[in-house]
């Protein structure tokens, strides 16, 4: 088994190192990073868009460029939410609550650096996982049916609400209200359609990108709109020193990283929104891990080493359900398996026997392409940080240019772009009422997988709903998602019996 | 560092160049027919099945028609928002659509602002896939006869997957199990392939699928199809009997081709048949639908339309009898 895999990477190194493969490697990581860092453009689109282009080329050269865009993306993903608070794609959104009060602090250069470290470690592990224990994990994921599948995703909602924002029944509020909103369109189960005003843009429920680009990209530039003088001072002092993390802040990252490149290959390899869910969670244990707890949201870099390793770990993690069993657990691994089948290529467990040049060819190309990636971006991070010298009347039209041309390029309609400002406006008051956009964005997401779960799994049980807390995984699912609801009376618990304890730890 | 700034502006306007071309619309001038490229709308998303067999097409086709022919991506709506605009485009032959079988069944179940039978024409039908029942290798029933004893026994403990409500795949197998006379509970996913991953997982006993989503699970063995919904075997996988063989009715697929909006002249509509004819002779789009497996189903205009008339009855039967 060792000797093979050793054989298949000699031998995909082979294939992944010739010119050609080199070269589309280099072209989709770049492509990849660029596509993350402009906002409303995701990976997602742009390999769908890219797809037909490959017709033509060897199976392996396709599939190696096609992977680079995707985990190129989660690399070019935080730039953007920590430079401008706007996140480039939703596995960014946690990024923008550490990174950005980074930026604001001055630290923009070391908070870059970090995620694109991150980035390397979480990419690097989650294809060594990929590399050593892919088929065996890979059936062990499909047990994941639809109770395990609801179970998950509202872990997922209940962790956002605990994590972002200071108060966890605002949270919920905004939890509550994706959820609504998610209900949006037709309903699967009866065919019928739920508050769509007989407008048919909101039959298929609302398109998720323009609300993110309206509700982070939009809010924040009438923000910066209303106090123009203020945040201009912050770019002034960019010294080369301050462009990499300072060694007390390597020390901090090293355990996220770590915790991350776990967090994230795990819930990768599951079905739901993998990269997002993954950083809401790495964000709320190292919250929880954490010694200072209460500084989380004012810019600690924890906060963006973690989540960003998480969402590039899970990249690499989505890859081995897709790689393995030919099951796409979402929409970007979804796309790559119409690629490989458009190119006659269908995974198996046997794949790796029956076509090591390309199963390998893909695997080595990803650990170039991580390696390309990291040389790609920390040379940028200085680049990237002398872009908030750029004074923002004139940047933030370029942003929002860039909203506005990437939210219409989804579907080619106006109507997106009224959603986008709606909910820009929409953002602007909650923010002024400190209510967080964070959860409200990925109940959005998560909305629809959960409720269409829920309805599944009743059917399959026949009405009974104690099939979430029979099954055993789904069992503990639930149990975790009580835990994070519970939390703040833990703590408050806690605190009132551990005060002494508490208090002997030195503070900082 | 000002150069900064003029860099900042490059890369964005370098992606509004990128961006936009794929959008511009093309007027069209008194030359002969086509004098500049024509749009096909797919009303689905980049990246699945029918869009990437559009844009196979429309790569193939571009040489006979002797224009490109741009793909654009209007989705939404399960396949109304793409139908709605070139329902109400120009009827000059440069907006044309990629056609899909949904077009059929939607308007019996949502309130769709076109009608299908009188807002376009048909150009050709190309193509179309074959759906399949498919269970678990490990699974009991070792064929449909088998599902049928056991249901009429347990009316509703067995469930199967679909892709949706309304979808072609829910109305052919209810109208397979009602000629059955038995009854199962449907569990609607997103697409079909989710449906099928549940299958493998052993969430579900039985799923509908296309070659598209099982192609790869039925070669290693993982599924076995239990029957097939079109007319006759398909050749790419002549063990699957069809359900007339075993004694059932239910025949039917979700078929691809082109259409434009009503009111297109008729040499126009004749010259995008003779071209698309042509592209389906030809590659990319012969190897595509090979790789999806997927047969070519050639119909000419006037067939065509004789058969979306005769789906939209057949479904729309279907709907009645399925309570909301």
């Amino acid at each position: 088994m060792d000797s093979g895999i050793g054989q298949g990477l000699l031998t995909g190194f082979a294939v992944a190192s010739t010119p050609a493969n080199l070269l589309f490697c280099f072209l989709g990581v770049t492509l990849g990073t660029l596509i993350g860092v402009l906002p409303g453009l995701g990976p997602a689109g742009a390999i769908a868009m890219l797809l037909p282009f490959t017709f033509g080329m060897d199976v392996t050269t396709a599939i190696i460029m096609l992977c680079g865009i995707y985990y190129g993306a989660m690399y070019g993903g935080s730039t953007t939410s920590i430079l401008i608070n706007i996140p480039g794609e939703v596995a960014s959104v946690v990024t923008t609550f550490d990174g950005y009060q980074m930026a604001r602090k001055g630290r923009a250069g070391p908070a870059l650096a970090i995620a694109a470290i991150g980035s390397f470690i979480g990419g690097t592990f989650s294809v060594v996982a990929l590399t050593f224990v892919a088929a065996p994990i890979a059936t062990a994921a499909l047990s994941f049916g639809p109770p395990e599948y609801f179970a998950l995703t509202l872990v997922g909602v209940v962790a956002a609400a605990y994590l972002s924002g200071k108060s966890l029944l605002k949270g919920l509020v905004m939890v509550i209200v994706g959820l609504m909103f998610s209900t949006i369109g037709v309903d699967i189960v009866t065919g019928g359609t739920r508050f769509t005003f007989g407008r048919i843009e909101l039959y298929s429920g609302v398109e998720i990108v323009p609300i993110l680009m309206g509700i982070f990209g939009v809010t924040e530039i009438m923000f910066l709109v209303e106090q123009p003088f203020l945040k201009q001072e912050i770019q002034t002092r960019v010294r080369l020193r301050d462009l990499w993390p300072s060694n007390p802040e390597l020390r901090a990252s090293a355990g996220p990283i770590a915790r991350g490149s776990l967090i994230g290959f795990v819930i990768g390899l599951l079905p739901g929104a993998g990269a997002m869910v993954s950083s809401f969670l790495s964000y709320a244990t190292e919250k929880k891990l954490s010694q200072h707890p209460e500084a989380f949201g004012t810019g600690v870099i924890e906060g963006v080493a973690g989540p960003e390793t998480a969402n590039n770990s899970a990249a690499g993690g989505a890859m081995i359900p897709l790689l393995v069993l030919g099951v796409p657990y979402s929409i970007i691994t979804a796309i790559m398996l119409s690629a490989l089948i458009t190119h006659g290529l269908s995974p198996s467990p046997m794949l790796m026997t029956k076509q090591p040049e390309f199963f390998w060819g893909v695997v080595a190309s990803m650990y170039i392409g991580n390696v390309l990636c990291v040389i790609l971006n920390l040379p940028l991070v200085g680049m990237w940080v002398s872009i908030l010298r750029v004074p923002f009347a004139k940047l933030f039209p370029l942003v929002l240019l860039c909203c506005v041309v990437g939210v219409y390029t989804i579907n080619s309609r106006l109507f997106d772009l009224w959603v986008m400002i709606a909910s820009g406006g929409i953002g602007y008051l909650l923010r002024k009422a400190d209510y967080p956009a964070a959860p409200l964005v990925l109940a959005l997401v998560l909305g629809p997988l959960m409720e269409n779960a829920m309805r599944q799994s009743i059917l399959i049980s026949h009405g009974d709903p104690f099939i979430f807390f029979t099954r055993p995984i789904s069992g503990v699912l639930m149990f975790v998602s009580l835990v994070f609801v519970s939390l703040p009376s833990v703590g408050w618990l806690a605190k009132r019996l551990g005060g002494a304890w508490r208090f002997a730890l030195p503070r900082e | 560092m000002r150069l900064n700034g003029k860099l900042w502006m490059v890369v964005v306007s370098l992606w509004v160049a990128l961006v936009i071309p794929g959008k511009s619309e093309c007027a069209a001038p008194q030359k002969a027919y086509p004098s500049g490229p024509v749009t096909m709308i797919v009303s689905w998303a980049a990246g699945g099945a029918a869009d990437t067999a559009a844009r196979a097409l429309a790569e193939a086709t571009k040489r006979f028609l002797g224009q490109p022919i741009v793909v654009q991506n209007v989705a939404g709506a399960g396949g109304a928002q793409g139908a709605v605009q070139v329902a109400k485009a120009k009827p000059d032959g440069y907006t044309i659509m990629f056609t899909t079988g949904s077009m059929v069944t939607q308007p019996h179940f949502e309130d769709v602002p076109y009608k299908v039978l009188e807002d376009f024409i048909p150009v050709i039908q190309v193509g179309g896939y074959p759906t399949m029942i498919v269970v678990r290798t490990d699974s009991r029933f070792k064929s449909f006869k088998e599902v049928v004893e056991y249901a009429k026994k347990n009316p509703g403990k067995l469930n199967y997957s679909t892709s949706g409500f309304g979808s072609i795949h829910h109305l052919l197998a209810e109208r397979l199990f009602q000629s059955a006379g038995i009854q199962l509970t449907h569990v609607p996913f997103k697409d079909l392939r989710q449906g099928v991953t549940a299958l493998l997982g052993g969430h579900l006993d039985l799923s509908a699928a296309t070659p598209f989503d099982a192609v790869g699970h039925l070669q290693e063995g993982r599924v076995r199809a239990l029957g097939l919904f079109l007319g006759e075997r398909y050749k790419d996988m002549p063990d699957i009997p069809t359900w007339k063989e075993q004694g059932y009715d239910s025949v039917g697929f979700g078929w691809w081709g082109v259409a434009v909006p009503q009111r297109t002249p008729h040499p126009i509509v004749q010259k995008l048949h003779d071209a698309f004819k042509k592209g389906t002779e030809n590659p990319p789009f012969t190897t595509v639908m090979n790789n999806l497996k997927t047969p070519i189903m050639y119909l000419n205009s006037q067939d065509t339309l004789m058969k979306w008339k005769e789906d939209y009855k057949k479904y729309g039967d279907v709907a009645k009898t399925l309570s909301k």
